[in-house]
């Protein structure tokens, strides 16, 4: 009977006067996968200064010590200090997978919204391409962005951005297309308002949930993609403290000194999983506040 | 309206329910010590408004109660059985087989997936020892006891296939697959059109008499509880405040609360130039803090200090232990009487004159329907639906007309063309001499503000993001009406003017009531100083009291400003009391235009007859014919030629297969298209007349 207790839910709704607002929980994965975001991202901004050593300072009378008081996280084959060289790394990845994500985001917004709001032939035609476009790997696309454009940092998150574009357009449009037919959008068009003030006025800010919560698992796999280029050679370069990079270049002494791919590749691990933590967490919380507001 | 019907043993015992439901650290106490007894071949009603608690009831006796709400007290018995001591798997063998519900929206109580067939099959299968040919035997048998034509055909059928009408009927036989001794119904008929609901209404009354059901009936229409049922019992804010026979408490209601339900339903004789409608002012109670005393004093016009203070006693009426009321002063209430407006139709005939502010002329409103890809190659013609199909109309300044007809008439689409939502197909449409063509954006800013609309559903008509005030202001800046520095005072005025306090300008839509919004959406349609309205049933999705404020809203500020109103609408009495001219429209044609003094009167289209018969009036001293409108309903895509109506019509002739219908000029407001000759239309009974005499109810 599960129509049946949808309606005395609504039924309890409809006589609650909306008196005093109490505040409501907060998922417990927001507040932990918002923790370590946070905690990464304070890292990203101070890390090259509370490091102990330069990135880059060699040790040659200490290569590929393990964990001591003196190399937290060990050394590398250069004796270059692995702890310092992670927590200067953050800045890099944390840095390259926001940037893609925002282009990514931001021109997949505008896209899913228009394609959304105008319907027709130009939404088929744009969703046939994002189709395309999403029929290849992640990855794959990628790289080839990045053989064509040329392997650095900077095409390195312009591909993460292109990867990105037809996903978020999809789900924007899907959110878009919810809004098109509603009242209040056909009250704008009734009023002769330009399509952007409908788009931009009356559709946008009723749509931040999904792009929010779309944001935070597009920044997960942003840090995977920024990573996995720079592993595959084609973001960052040497000798650059990039965790990818990292992995790639010790991953042959992995058997004989094993913290060398460790303390990167738990980082990854951790930022990533935070990401997706946090994007669970408020994806129940603005679900919520949406079912107790409206 | 029947009585004396019931007299069975009793099926199912209320006693002293209390529910509350716990919501955000609240208690919201949604019933409060019901006492209700349903008997053997009897039809109890529940009626309220939302909020009354009349649908917790119903799931607490189903054992449906979500998880935030809790019996708090009382006992519900079904025959000897303790309904809430039962175990799950003793509920299942009594629900479905001995007490079965029909939910409201049959859409979701229906699974998409399976076919109906073997969705009733089911329940046979689940319940009764049949199995195999027999258990279909059954289906196709209950399929057929329903009235649905081609009950093979239907079985076969999943629900989407079947309209919303179709859906409810198999609904109800699924219901009846085991005989059930007590059946409960929630708002069975609120989505349907008058007609279906007329048809489901009779289908029930036939099997409870074969079957001897008792049915619980739970709504908020006055007017099917008249109909329909035997008793009645009242609730407000989760209490009992009036039970009895329907009879009685129809002819001489004795609670405050029952009678401004009955007087603020605009009635069929009732029309905007009498009075305006009695509206209940004043908002329902919260349930987590409720009043001490009486839980209605504060919207009675009759109470006094001793109501505030105590609660009334449940005090008994005449002879009958269950004809009880709940109030102080019911012994001291004036006798209650129903209003007769009793007027010369000739005169309103002459009165009505129009100077055409808007002229709608062959308006055509065509959907292509969605081709297959193989069928655009191989160069199928393109089919359309038509929604709308050569129309003609006239509307004059401060007057309203309204448009009436069942869903998919194509009155919703006349409306969104006129405000630009949509494209006509052809013909015109002028309004003061000029065109309005094409889409909204389209056409002069200066056109666009004189044509807004208010929508149907006062919950997505206002952005959730945008405030109050924000929503009101945004015509005025957009089509330069006030300067800036002005906007805030216009906003406040507006404001007033549809009864809102100032403060509202920074709310958010969340924090209103149903009614409150459409109160921002008319004063969001008026902020563009408009001279025409359309208003797409602005009231559907209100309860009656509600509706009757905002009914005399509308009409006071068409008084003040001279607005004409485009008024869409199912429901006739309101389409009679706010109108000065009524279209009747069916699959996008013009069945009958006039006056409600000459569409309400005979001669009548037959169509419009029927919808007259169909509509349920809760006063015992009103007679109705009783018409009922057989047949399939044809498909709107490229319709055969001749009557659309043809196949449903009673008075149906040859000729109406093959020819389109004549139009009858009865006055220049009136006309009429039927093949049906004058001489017999005059001739017709007036549908709706009070009680022993001839005149039509107008």
């Amino acid at each position: 009977m599960s129509n049946g207790t949808a309606i005395t839910a609504d039924d309890a709704k409809v006589v609650e006067q909306p008196a005093v607002k109490k505040p409501r929980r907060v998922p417990l994965s927001m507040i932990i996968g918002g923790t370590i975001v946070s905690f990464f991202v304070v890292l990203a901004i101070i890390g090259p200064y509370v490091t102990p050593y330069p990135f880059d300072q060699f040790h040659f009378k200490h290569r590929m010590v393990p964990p001591s008081a003196e190399f937290w996280l060990g050394t590398d084959r250069y004796g270059r200090d692995i702890f310092s060289r992670v927590v200067s790394g953050a800045s890099l990845t944390v840095f390259m997978a926001g940037t893609g994500t925002f282009i990514g985001v931001t021109i997949g917004v505008l896209i899913g919204m228009f394609s959304g709001y105008t319907g027709g032939w130009v939404d088929e035609i744009l969703m046939r391409l994002t189709d395309i476009a999403m029929s290849f790997p992640g990855l794959l696309l990628a790289m080839l962005v990045v053989a064509a454009l040329g392997a650095n940092e900077v095409n390195a998150v312009i591909s993460i951005g292109v990867v990105f574009v037809p996903k978020v357009a999809r789900v924007v449009r899907s959110a878009t297309l919810g809004l098109r037919h509603i009242q209040f959008v056909e009250a704008a068009q009734v009023r002769g308002e330009s399509r952007a003030y409908i788009i931009f006025r009356e559709i946008l800010p009723n749509i931040w949930p999904p792009i929010i919560v779309e944001t935070c698992i597009r920044l997960s796999y942003a840090v995977l993609l920024v990573v996995s280029l720079s592993y595959l050679g084609l973001g960052a370069q040497p000798p650059a403290p990039d965790w990818g990079l990292m992995i790639a270049k010790e991953r042959a002494f992995m058997v004989t000194a094993p913290w060398v791919v460790f303390a990167p590749a738990s980082a990854i691990v951790l930022l990533i999983v935070s990401f997706n933590l946090l994007g669970d967490g408020l994806r129940e919380w603005l679900a919520a506040r949406k079912t107790s507001d409206e | 309206m029947s009585d004396g019907g019931g007299g069975g043993r009793d099926v199912l015992t209320i006693r002293d329910l209390d529910v509350t439901y716990f919501v955000r650290g609240q208690e919201v106490k949604a019933v409060r010590g019901v006492n209700l007894t349903v008997r053997a071949g009897e039809t109890l009603a529940v009626v309220g408004e939302s909020g009354s608690g009349k649908s917790t009831i119903a799931f607490t006796t189903m054992r449906g109660l979500d998880a935030a709400g809790r019996v708090m007290n009382g006992s519900i018995h079904f025959h000897d059985t303790d309904m809430l001591a039962l175990r799950p798997r003793e509920l299942r063998a009594i629900q479905g087989s001995r007490m079965a519900m029909v939910y409201q929206d049959p859409q979701t109580a229906l699974n998409p997936a399976f076919r109906v067939g073997d969705q009733i099959g089911e329940v046979v299968r689940e319940h009764t020892e049949m199995r195999g040919e027999q258990a279909d035997n059954r289906v196709l048998e209950l399929l057929g006891g329903v009235n649905l034509p081609d009950p093979a055909g239907v079985a076969q059928r999943y629900p989407h296939e079947l309209s919303g009408g179709q859906q409810q009927r198999v609904l109800i036989a699924m219901s009846f697959a085991c005989n059930p001794e007590l059946l409960i119904m929630d708002e069975p008929t609120t989505g349907l059109d008058v007609t279906t609901e007329a048809h489901i209404l009779d289908l029930v009354a036939n099997l409870k008499e074969q079957h001897g059901s008792a049915i619980l009936y739970i709504t908020h229409n006055l007017g099917v509880v008249a109909r329909f049922c035997h008793r009645v019992a009242v609730m407000y804010a989760g209490e009992i405040v009036e039970e009895g026979p329907v009879s009685r408490v129809f002819s001489k209601p004795a609670h405050p609360y029952t009678r401004s339900l009955l007087t603020c339903i605009p009635k069929l004789d009732l029309s905007k130039h009498d009075r305006p409608l009695s509206a209940i002012e004043g908002q329902l109670p919260s349930l987590s803090d409720l009043p001490t005393g009486c839980i209605f004093a504060a919207r009675c016009d009759f109470a006094e200090d001793a109501c505030r203070a105590t609660p009334p006693p449940r005090e008994q009426i005449g002879d009958d232990a269950e004809d009880t009321v709940s109030c102080h002063r019911h012994r001291e209430l004036p006798p209650f009487e129903f209003e007769r407006h009793i007027r010369d139709v000739d005169q309103a005939r002459a009165d009505a004159t129009s100077d055409g502010a808007l002229q709608v002329e062959r308006l055509k409103c065509f959907y292509p329907v969605r081709r297959r890809i193989i069928e655009y190659v191989s160069g199928k013609q393109q089919k359309f639906v038509h929604a709308v199909d050569d129309i003609d109309l006239e509307l004059g300044r401060g007057r309203t007309l309204a448009v009436v007809g069942e869903s998919g008439c194509g009155k919703t689409t006349l409306g969104r063309t006129l405000v630009g939502l949509q494209m006509a197909t052809d013909g015109t449409l002028t309004f003061e001499g000029n065109e309005l063509a094409g889409l909204a954006r389209d056409r002069g800013p200066d056109l666009r503000r004189r044509v807004q609309i208010i929508f149907q559903n006062p919950d997505a008509t206002l952005n959730p993001q945008r405030s109050v005030g924000d929503a009101i202001a945004r015509p005025l800046e957009l089509f330069n009406l006030v300067p800036e520095s002005g906007r805030a005072a216009r906003v406040t005025d507006l404001l007033r003017s549809v009864n809102l306090p100032d403060n509202f300008a920074d709310r958010f839509p969340h924090e209103l009531s149903g009614g409150q919004k459409q109160r921002v959406a008319i004063a969001r349609a008026f902020a563009a100083e408009p001279d025409l309205i359309v208003c797409d049933e602005p009231l559907s999705a209100l309860d009656v009291s509600v509706q009757a404020a905002i009914l005399n809203l509308l009409v006071d500020l068409q008084k003040r400003s001279n607005t004409a109103y485009l008024f869409i609408s199912h429901d006739l009495s309101v389409v009679r009391y706010l109108s000065d001219l009524v279209a009747v429209m069916y699959m996008g044609k013009l069945a009958e235009v006039g006056t409600p003094e000459e569409v309400f009167v005979p001669p009548y289209h037959p169509y419009t007859e029927a919808l007259l018969s169909a509509i349920s009036i809760p006063d015992p001293m009103i007679e109705q014919e009783n018409i009922r409108l057989e047949g399939p309903v044809p498909s709107p895509v490229n319709p055969a030629p001749g009557c659309r109506f043809a196949s449903r019509c009673p008075r149906k002739m040859t000729v109406c297969e093959t020819q389109e219908p004549p139009l009858h000029e009865f006055s220049p407001s009136h006309r009429l298209y039927c093949h049906i000759p004058r001489e017999e239309l005059d001739k017709m009974r007036p549908v709706i007349r009070y009680a022993g005499e001839e005149t039509a109810v107008v």
